[in-house]
């Protein structure tokens, strides 16, 4: 603890000795110089399309290369930590999710960085809906007939996730507490196996947005979404509250442009302006819609408020279920 | 049937087209030339050139980086033969035998063997997948976490057969692997194990930085200790070409090969790899001559090397058929679908029937152009051994470095790779087989995980692995393999008492 402390006052001497030098005039000329995007996870995912996506749209407005790279590894603590510790001056930026931010830090206590001081939120770009699906063997026509028969029998059902700690983890928690229920967990490695073990019936529910295609080739049957409305690709599907389940709490996960901490205003409202533009574009708009997402544009405060509000949900279940990555 | 026959003819129609056969040939190009390099891999190939696909059709796309892909199993299996030097993790294997005849020799006929066996599996896989896909994703489907766990233990077993001299020291290396595997967060609770509180260690170490660092590394360190005389035979090579008596031999071995690969890739998350160790193990097992497995017996190259290409193929199949992407190749091959607006779906036959039957028939296209590409190469490869090995050693080690740096741009996993580099020397002065050691490394965390997950669906009854009929049918293959490896000793001692 001593030593973790001593060095953040250490990075914070380094970051403001740093501060002084450049800035102000920076985000007038804002960015002279190629532009690195850090994705804490492996190429090829959901949040490397999107940063690919975004690079594309910055480079185009702001006329200096944005490059993406993918610095995966220990649940996106290790592109996080690089991104903590860059100089504020917007030439290293973080396509971060509700894992990095929300999640990581209220499960492990050995980060390397300051989840809070440590970033400055940018831009909240997508949010992405996750769908509560079961098994089609499962006898349950809809949510309600779901939860009573979750609760009915109790140990009975097992719930998949792409591993401990991930959002697909924590919403399954979320939907014990609300329902009441023991669903038993299950981790993967991985977003496929467990997508595929769900499909084959090893294991009888999921939250996530995974399955969404499988569900639509009757593979998997999709009874609420877990966000706050409605998907547009799916409109007959309710929400968890329509559904008859209005205690479930989850935040909905997102995907979102965050810069090292102390970074000056002027320079995080350029690039939450071109961010948001970024990702209006038309065709972006369709692209993300693919991946069971929307766009979202908000301003930096905006989703530096809800970053907070979310570390609170997830911090409450961690707590209450006693989810965390170390002894 | 005249449906698939339709579908395959749509699908050639779209694969032949002018700029399909240009990115097949480009992506074929590029896997060969990264499997060549040591460490850099088709994951980071793809992941560099995902944002360029975002300017093409999404058709040429998904054909170009399929072609890396198994491009790479190709390329793979040449340093491998080489210089010991595994280019792919799927390509250890091919070090054993591989490396042996390059060594007497015959470097020629192990790659023009290793070209030939990944074409003939190629072809056959490409054609399996066009016609069983639905079948072959239902039978995939059946595997739990039981029948996973079952595999992996047959694995294991079969690990002892890789063994050359000293069972003992066979199973040494089979737990130190077992240990390596450990490193890195549990999967069941997320907790730490033997990180040392380095974040890089939270994933554990990737198998091309084991199989790297103990295969070639050490090999490098052993040739430079050995003084000049050692390196004067490695560039005695007399022919190229297979004579008879290889084709009879290598023959089978592809066949059987080529079968096991493909079952084993079908399965989600790292089949392919073990699609060559269980080819090796099963050709040791069929052979008169076991004795001459690692010491250069072509069958050790035929087999595993038509495995890995098979398997690199069928992986396609659950992603294909299901829209489930089973590895991390097929999520980056997911991504670049993604980019273009395409979500991988059941139905994406029905959806996108150009772009699935064209991929298909691509791959085809793509096996056929890597033969081309691969068999005049041979010579080339084979002069490069003539080079003097003070030059040929620095450009090796450098390679090997960057290839390292990209998978993950981390410094140090290059720093692990001279780590197990050292261990690889202490062990081959040791004699121990490094062969096992990697398997147990692979197969070890994923024999835990699926045994802890088959123990949670069960509430912690272990009956579950033999009341499931596929799980315990491997459980009592384990068993008889065991009593086959026990069972000569046994006689033999038995015999030794009675003469006594």
């Amino acid at each position: 603890m001593m030593k973790s402390s001593r060095r953040r006052a250490l990075g914070l001497i380094a970051a403001a000795s740093l501060m002084v030098l450049p800035q102000v005039a920076t985000a007038q000329s804002y960015p002279t110089k190629p532009v690195k995007i850090i994705v804490p996870f492996a190429a090829g995912g959901r949040a490397d399309a999107l940063a690919r996506m975004l690079a594309q749209g910055l480079q185009e407005q702001m006329g200096q290369p944005f490059v993406v790279e993918n610095r995966g590894g220990a649940s996106g603590s290790l592109g996080s930590d690089l991104v903590a510790k860059a100089p504020p001056d917007g030439y290293t930026l973080l396509l971060a999710s509700t894992g990095t931010q929300a999640i990581l830090p209220k499960i492990t206590a050995k980060l390397p960085y300051d989840a809070d001081r440590d970033f400055t939120p940018i831009a909240l770009m997508v949010e992405s809906y996750s769908f509560i699906g079961v098994h089609p063997g499962v006898k349950a026509a809809n949510l309600k007939e779901f939860v009573d028969l979750a609760r009915a029998k109790p140990g009975e059902f097992n719930y998949a996730s792409s591993g401990v700690g991930t959002y697909n983890h924590f919403a399954g928690e979320f939907f014990n507490i609300a329902a009441g229920s023991k669903i038993t967990h299950i981790a993967y490695r991985g977003s496929g196996p467990s997508v595929n073990d769900l499909v084959a019936g090893h294991v009888q529910m999921m939250i996530g947005g995974e399955f969404v295609e499988v569900a639509q080739a009757g593979k998997v049957r999709i009874l609420a979404t877990t966000n706050p409305q409605r998907w547009p690709g799916l409109p007959d599907i309710p929400t968890m509250k329509e559904a008859g389940l209005a205690e479930f709490s989850a935040p909905p996960l997102w995907f979102g442009l965050l810069g090292p901490g102390g970074m000056p205003r002027e320079l995080v409202e350029k690039l939450n302006q071109a961010a948001n533009k970024a990702m209006s574009d038309p065709k972006t708009v369709e692209r993300v819609k693919a991946a069971a997402s929307i766009v979202r544009t908000e301003s930096a405060d905006a989703f530096a408020s809800l970053i907070k509000a979310e570390q609170k949900a997830f911090g409450d279940v961690a707590k209450q279920t006693n989810m965390k990555f170390e002894e | 049937m005249s449906e698939i026959v339709q579908s395959l003819a749509l699908g050639f129609g779209v694969a032949a087209s002018l700029s399909n056969l240009w990115y097949c040939f480009l992506g074929a190009l590029i896997g060969t030339l990264i499997g060549v390099l040591p460490g850099i891999g088709p994951i980071a190939t793809m992941a560099m050139l995902l944002p360029l696909t975002y300017y093409l059709q999404p058709t040429e796309a998904l054909i170009m980086l399929a072609g890396i892909y198994y491009g790479a199993q190709y390329g793979g299996s040449t340093t491998a033969v080489l210089m010991r030097l595994p280019g792919e993790s799927s390509s250890v294997v091919t070090c054993l035998d591989g490396y042996a005849m390059a060594r007497k020799g015959r470097a020629g006929t192990a790659l023009a063997t290793a070209a030939l066996a990944s074409f003939f599996a190629g072809t056959v896989v490409t054609l399996l997948i066009a016609i069983a896909s639905p079948a072959l994703t239902e039978l995939a489907q059946k595997f739990g976490p039981a029948e996973y766990f079952s595999l992996m233990a047959l694995g294991l077993v079969a690990a002892v057969v890789f063994a050359q001299g000293s069972p003992l020291r066979a199973v040494g290396a089979i737990f130190l692997g077992l240990l390596l595997g450990l490193i890195g967060a549990d999967v069941n609770t997320g907790f730490d194990r033997f990180t040392f509180d380095r974040p890089e260690l939270r994933d554990g170490i990737g198998v091309v930085v084991v199989s790297m660092g103990l295969f070639g590394i050490a090999e490098i360190m052993l040739n430079l200790s050995g003084g000049p005389e050692g390196q004067g035979e490695r560039t005695r090579l007399s022919r190229l070409w297979l004579t008879k008596d290889d084709f009879r031999a290598a023959w089978p071995a592809t066949l059987r090969g080529t079968g096991i690969g493909a079952l084993l890739g079908i399965l989600p998350g790292g089949g392919a790899m073990l699609g060559s160790f269980a080819s090796y193990a099963v050709e040791k097992r069929v052979s008169d001559t076991p004795e001459r497995f690692g010491e250069g017996a072509i069958e050790g190259v035929a087999g595993p090397e038509a495995a890995n290409n098979a398997g690199a193929q069928s992986s396609f199949i659950p992603m294909l058929a299901l829209g489930i992407p089973g590895n991390s190749v097929m999520a980056m091959m997911a991504g670049a679908m993604l980019i273009h607006g395409i979500a991988p779906s059941p139905n994406l036959a029905s959806t996108q029937p150009q772009l699935f039957w064209g991929l298909i028939a691509s791959m085809w296209f793509g096996n056929l152009m890597l033969l081309v590409i691969n068999l005049p190469l041979i010579g080339l490869w084979v002069k490069l051994l003539a080079a003097p090995y003070r030059m040929l050693f620095p450009a090796i080690l450098l390679f090997c470095c960057i290839g390292i740096y990209t998978v993950n741009n981390s410094a140090f996993e290059v720093g692990l790779v001279a780590l197990f580099g050292l261990l690889g020397v202490v062990l081959a002065k040791l004699e121990c087989p490094l062969a096992p050691l990697v398997l147990a490394f692979i197969l070890g965390p994923m024999m835990e995980e699926n045994l802890r997950r088959a123990m949670l669906l069960s509430r912690g009854d272990p009956a579950i692995f033999l009341s499931r009929p596929i799980s315990l049918g491997l459980l009592i293959a384990c068993a008889l393999v065991i009593a086959l490896l026990l069972m000569p000793n046994f006689r033999r001692a038995r015999e030794a008492a009675t003469e006594a």
